[in-house]
């Protein structure tokens, strides 16, 4: 920060590398922590970490703000001595973090809560010190170097660019709990790169702290899976033997073998009655502890998978009322799926595999694992249902989508969107059945979800009455829901009663259905519950689904749809498990037990929001503490900034900022068909190029409305091209190969970021010699953490455009408020 | 059929110290359902802990706090059951009371016995290590009685976990299996029932996915805790003509869990039904008219 007795700084092109260090450091040892939650705990949680990392930027702003002239004073110690502390307080946060006892699965029941939240205030306590010294020293670098802003944020965002890329780099060589004693490195060496007279006492005390660090890192206690994670039972059974482990930023992947691994598929619990064999024993493949999918066991040279169950299967009916199909499998189920399929009859399989591990052991095999698609030739699509059906009609008698797909990757939910079921009846045949998977063990009005979105698809492509072309039928724990552009005739309804009958399974809708008499011949019983009052059915068998599924396909309100958001998903709104409705939060409470893991982040998420106001409306607090300090002594005739139009701007910046860049991140999810590599091009590119956007601070000098309007106006006309024309664009280049995609993404981001690196430094060369220039970074960082939650809030509930639409508002409301110093009156 | 070593306190004691030494000897199958006569005393309790091999120490002020609140425990027990259940089965209510339930508050992975947790005011979960929890007692209560256990049954359980369900299913049955998946778990779980002469417990460590098809003429009630998109077709083939098999579903923490209830059919095939019960309350007053579950039968 400084390189003189007096604190003063000194010019110099190398003045800021320190910062550029830690900044980087600090973005990478965040990331590095979302990964340690997402495979360690569940990455819900990791979110938290999130809004840990703002709070403490926000207030280190705050102190910044209070006590500018005691930090300034002391400017030269600091920056010699705060790499060494953060070193420090890096590891032990880590290891407390590692050692906190936290399970996030006792939040859900009453009796047991109490002692999580403790745990979650341990994260609190751990975490917060880095992030709190981090502030101080990056706020202090800007404090000390007013007159430099523009460069000042220019290094602080281009090495917080450069630490996403680094830490993201490294999750392919190292396992995620070994990430953080890396990150430790460079943020000590930020101390061999300060300058000054105390830079030989903070380069030695760095290194001591980096030796304790790694020590304690690496000699203490080690992280590891959370034991309720579904990896755990099989890592700990007899023999249990990890057999292969693939490091990449989208996760940590473990092929696994033991005796509990099976093809993991919903069959008739009378399979033995219809003579068939239990799915065959495999390998499972874990993604961050979490099953992704099994995968075949060493077997001879053109020997086939073993689909003997196949039959038996729930997933098995389209393939009797259409033999000899051409198919398409969406989702390849680790290579059993399309075995499956063609042995129940189906005479070419088409298969849709997204995930890009799950492709690669289709293809090479993983380990000693075999490859899936061995001994037969399949087209594979890579880029997602939408992309495979691209410019198809009429080309399929079944597109059939495995009931593992949603969970394999985030970006799949936009399989599952009215959208996709425009897509899918328009690339079947005539007479063509689409077959959609809903798991209904934890919440069976899930299913009442799925017939809304098909309904809409139905509608949209013409198919109407929409009950007239859909068939459900179910096993006690899963639905499939049967669409056709032909309507359900009695020939395929009794084939399908037949069907059912055999293997207990019951059907819950086809056109003519009467719930009321289906109940006196179901096999599997499913009361129907009120979510609202607690109560349960208790009047004699029940199919809850069957008692709505008619009601929901002809557009009517339904007693689930009054309790649930059953509003169909839209690639705008694409998420599935988000059926709660927020605004009964006492209801959700009162029923917390009963939530599904998948609805849980929905209320974290709530939490975090609530957390992140309450702070942020402290940090706008502070001109009514201590007006003085924020103006501080300024000569007179100096000109006075403006506080009221400050509490304004920065938030909008801090808010609007991050509004579009998460709007871009869904958007390239969808359009590269993984969130993983989305988040990395666009957090990256954003961060880089608006840093580089923030060097060019400097030529607006004496000129700050011109640099404001032209960022603002860039950045309004950019989101309008966007919203009008992104969709289609991304629809006509979605054939396209992966790495032109990726490229076309940063080609996106580029110009925007530019220009949204300028209004930052702009508003705060305005912030005079006070305390102002902190308290400004820290509204920016406190409205950071507001705006993650906020967008999810507004997209859950209105979709990802009006994330877009509510961006660009905050970048007009800027324009209009920014702080332009005034000269006083006389 | 043997019979215990004793039923005489020394006996008791004697015999479960002799029998951790034997631990490795094999246990007498299809011995009747033994109620334990001695009575439990600190004593007995540090004995069958020290015999089970999980040392444990603890004064007697602590020793009759736990005893303290076994009775309130067990009226909350009671009227739990007859508001979700209609009425509270005395065989289910006998089995608890039997049962200590201290003795099953064990952190495995840890080596830390916590009985002074048992019969905790507010019902809750407990995490024992290895990816395992001691269920709330309530729900332990409602899926015990869910059951529908009979003195001539035989029971299978897939998921040992504590024990304490196992157990308390083997004081009303006559023969009661469990297969715990988990190694270091199930190896120290199998040690705990002997000392308390629950002779009619056969424990193992290994794949429950085909059940135990070394016990002839197969199961009247089998619980499988760790099934994933299906139960095993095979455990539905060891099932006895009404017999039910329940399998809970959900995350371990909460209150309770959602059980799927299966049944066979008179044709062979298999019936479901969801049972929210621990999470809510019968709409309609048709739960007055289901008849109580007599007791002896």
């Amino acid at each position: 920060m400084t390189n003189d007795s007096t604190g003063q700084p000194e010019a110099g092109r190398c003045l800021f590398w320190p910062l550029f260090l830690i900044s980087a450091g600090a973005v990478a040892y965040e990331i590095a922590l979302t990964r340690y939650f997402a495979v360690a705990k569940w990455s819900e949680y990791g979110y938290w970490v999130i809004s840990i990392v703002m709070v403490g930027f926000a207030l280190s702003g705050v102190t910044l703000a209070l006590a500018r002239d005691f930090f300034v004073r002391r400017g030269a110690v600091l920056a010699a001595s705060l790499p060494a502390v953060l070193v420090l307080t890096a590891a032990l946060g880590f290891h407390f973090t590692v050692t906190n006892p936290f399970n996030p699965l006792q939040l859900q029941n009453p009796a047991t809560w109490e002692p999580q939240v403790w745990n979650i205030a341990g994260y609190y306590a751990c975490l917060l010190p880095f992030y709190y010294l981090t502030g101080i020293y990056i706020s202090l670098t800007f404090v000390m170097n007013a007159s430099d802003v523009g460069r000042v944020y220019g290094f602080d965002l281009t090495g917080a660019g450069v630490g996403a890329a680094a830490v993201l780099a490294l999750m392919f060589v190292l396992h995620p709990f070994d990430l953080v004693p890396a990150l430790l490195v460079p943020i000590a060496a930020s101390a061999l790169l300060t300058r000054g007279k105390w830079r030989t006492q903070g380069t030695a005390a760095a290194l001591v702290a980096l030796l304790a660090g790694e020590a304690l890192l690496l000699l203490g206690p080690r992280a590891a899976f959370n034991d309720f994670k579904s990896i755990y039972a099989p890592m700990n059974t007899p023999d249990a033997k990890v057999l292969a482990e693939l490091r990449t930023p989208r996760g940590l992947y473990q092929l696994l073998d033991n005796f509990t691994e099976r093809v993991d598929t919903d069959i008739s619990n009378n399979a033995g009655m219809l003579g068939l064999p239990g799915p065959p024993q495999t390998f499972g493949l874990y993604r961050d502890g979490n099953r992704l999918a099994a995968l075949p066991k060493p077997m001879a040279a053109g020997t086939p998978l073993d689909v003997g169950y196949a039959g038996a299967g729930l997933d098995a009916l389209p393939y009797t009322l259409l033999p000899k199909a051409r198919a398409l499998v969406v989702g390849a189920s680790g290579g059993f799926r399309p075995a499956a399929v063609l042995s129940l009859g189906a005479a070419t399989v088409d298969v849709v595999e997204t995930e890009p591990v799950l492709r690669q052991a289709l293809r090479d095999g993983i380990g000693t694992s075999p490859p899936g698609l061995a001994g037969r030739a399949h087209t594979v699509f890579a880029d997602g249902t939408l992309a495979a059906l691209d410019g198809k009609q009429a080309v399929y008698d079944i597109i059939d989508i495995s009931a593992d797909f949603m969970d394999a990757a985030e970006a799949n939910l936009t399989a599952f969107t009215t959208d996709a079921m425009v897509a899918y009846l328009r690339a079947l045949k005539p007479g063509g059945i689409l077959s959609i998977p809903v798991s209904i063990r934890d919440f069976p009005v899930y299913a009442l979800r799925m017939l809304a979105t098909v309904r809409a698809g139905l509608r949209q492509a013409g198919l109407s009455p929409a009950a007239d072309h859909v068939l459900v039928y179910r096993s006690a724990w899963s639905v499939r829901i049967l669409v056709s552009p032909a309507k359900w005739d009695a020939d395929r309804i009794a084939a399908a009663k037949a069907f059912a009958d055999e293997r207990s399974f019951d059907l819950s809708y086809y056109p003519g259905f009467d719930p009321v008499a289906a109940r006196a011949n179901l096999y599997n019983d499913l009361p129907a519950v009120s979510f609202t009052s607690g109560e349960v059915s208790a009047d004699g068998p029940r199919d809850a689904i069957a008692d709505e599924a008619g009601v929901v396909l002809k557009g009517d309100y339904s007693a689930s749809s009054l309790a649930f958001n059953l509003d169909p998903t839209t690639m705008d709104r694409p998420g599935f498990h988000t059926v709660l409705r927020l605004a009964q939060l006492d209801t959700i409470l009162k029923r917390l037990e009963i939530l599904p893991q998948p609805e849980i982040s929905g209320l974290v998420n709530l939490a975090v929001l609530a957390q992140a106001i309450i702070i942020a409306l402290l940090v706008l607090a502070v001109p009514l503490v201590a007006p003085g300090r924020l103006r501080g002594r300024a000569a007179p005739g100096a000109l006075r900034p403006a506080i009221l139009r400050a509490a304004i701007y920065f938030p909008c910046l801090g808010l609007g900022f991050l509004f579009l860049e998460i709007f871009v991140i869904e958007r390239a999810s969808f359009y590269l068909n993984d969130r993983a590599s989305a988040f990395a091009l666009v957090l990256t590119g954003m961060l880089i190029f608006s840093g580089l956007g923030a060097m060019a601070e400097s030529r607006f000098a004496g000129r700050e409305w011109r640099g404001i309007a032209i960022a603002a106006l860039l950045a309004l006309g950019w989101c309008v091209l966007v919203l009008l024309g992104l969709e289609s664009a991304l629809m006509a280049t979605l054939h396209l190969p992966w790495a032109v995609r990726a490229l076309l993404v940063i080609l996106l981001v580029a110009p925007v970021s530019l220009a949204l690196g300028l209004p930052f430094p702009l508003g705060l060369s305005q912030a005079g010699t006070g305390g102002m220039l902190p308290w400004a970074w820290a509204l920016n960082g406190a409205f950071s953490v507001v705006a993650t939650p906020l967008a999810n809030l507004i997209a859950r509930n209105a979709g990802y455009s009006w994330v877009l639409i509510c961006g660009a508002i905050l970048y007009v409301v800027a324009l209009i408020t920014f702080p332009i110093a005034r000269k006083p009156t006389p | 059929m043997t019979l215990p070593l004793s039923l005489t306190r020394r006996g008791f004691v004697a015999g479960a110290a002799a029998t951790a030494a034997a631990s490795t000897l094999p246990r007498a199958a299809g011995a009747a359902a033994t109620p334990q006569t001695s009575p439990w005393t600190r004593e007995a309790f540090i004995a069958a802990m020290e015999a089970s091999g999980r040392p444990v120490r603890q004064t007697q002020a602590q020793f009759d706090a736990i005893q303290k609140r076994k009775p309130i425990a067990m009226k909350r027990i009671e009227k739990y059951l007859i508001e979700r259940l209609g009425s509270a089965d005395p065989a289910v209510m006998a089995a608890f009371e039997e049962i200590p339930r201290e003795y099953f508050h064990y952190m495995y992975q840890s080596g830390t016995p916590t009985p002074g947790d048992a019969y905790e005011d507010t019902p809750k979960p407990w995490a024992l290590g290895y990816g395992s929890a001691l269920s709330d007692y309530l729900g332990q209560a409602y899926m015990t009685q869910i059951c529908e256990p009979k003195p001539d049954h035989t029971v299978l359980e897939i998921g040992t976990g504590s024990g304490f369900q196992i157990s308390l299913l083997s004081r009303i049955v006559k023969s009661a299996y469990s297969i715990e998946i988990i190694e270091p778990l199930g190896n120290a779980v199998k040690k705990i029932f002997a000392p308390l002469g629950y002779t009619n417990v056969q424990t193992k460590v290994g794949d429950g996915y085909f059940g135990w098809p070394e016990v002839q003429g197969g199961f009247d009630i089998i619980i499988v805790t760790c099934a994933a998109q299906y139960a095993p077709p095979e455990l539905f083939k060891q099932m006895k003509p009404g017999a039910r098999m329940i399998i809970p579903i959900g995350q371990p923490f909460k209150r309770g869990q959602v059980l799927y209830v299966y049944t066979k059919d008179a044709e062979g095939k298999i019936h479901s039904k969801r049972d929210v019960g621990v999470f809510f309350i019968p709409m309609t007053g048709a739960m007055m008219n289901r008849p109580a579950p007599k007791p002896g039968t």
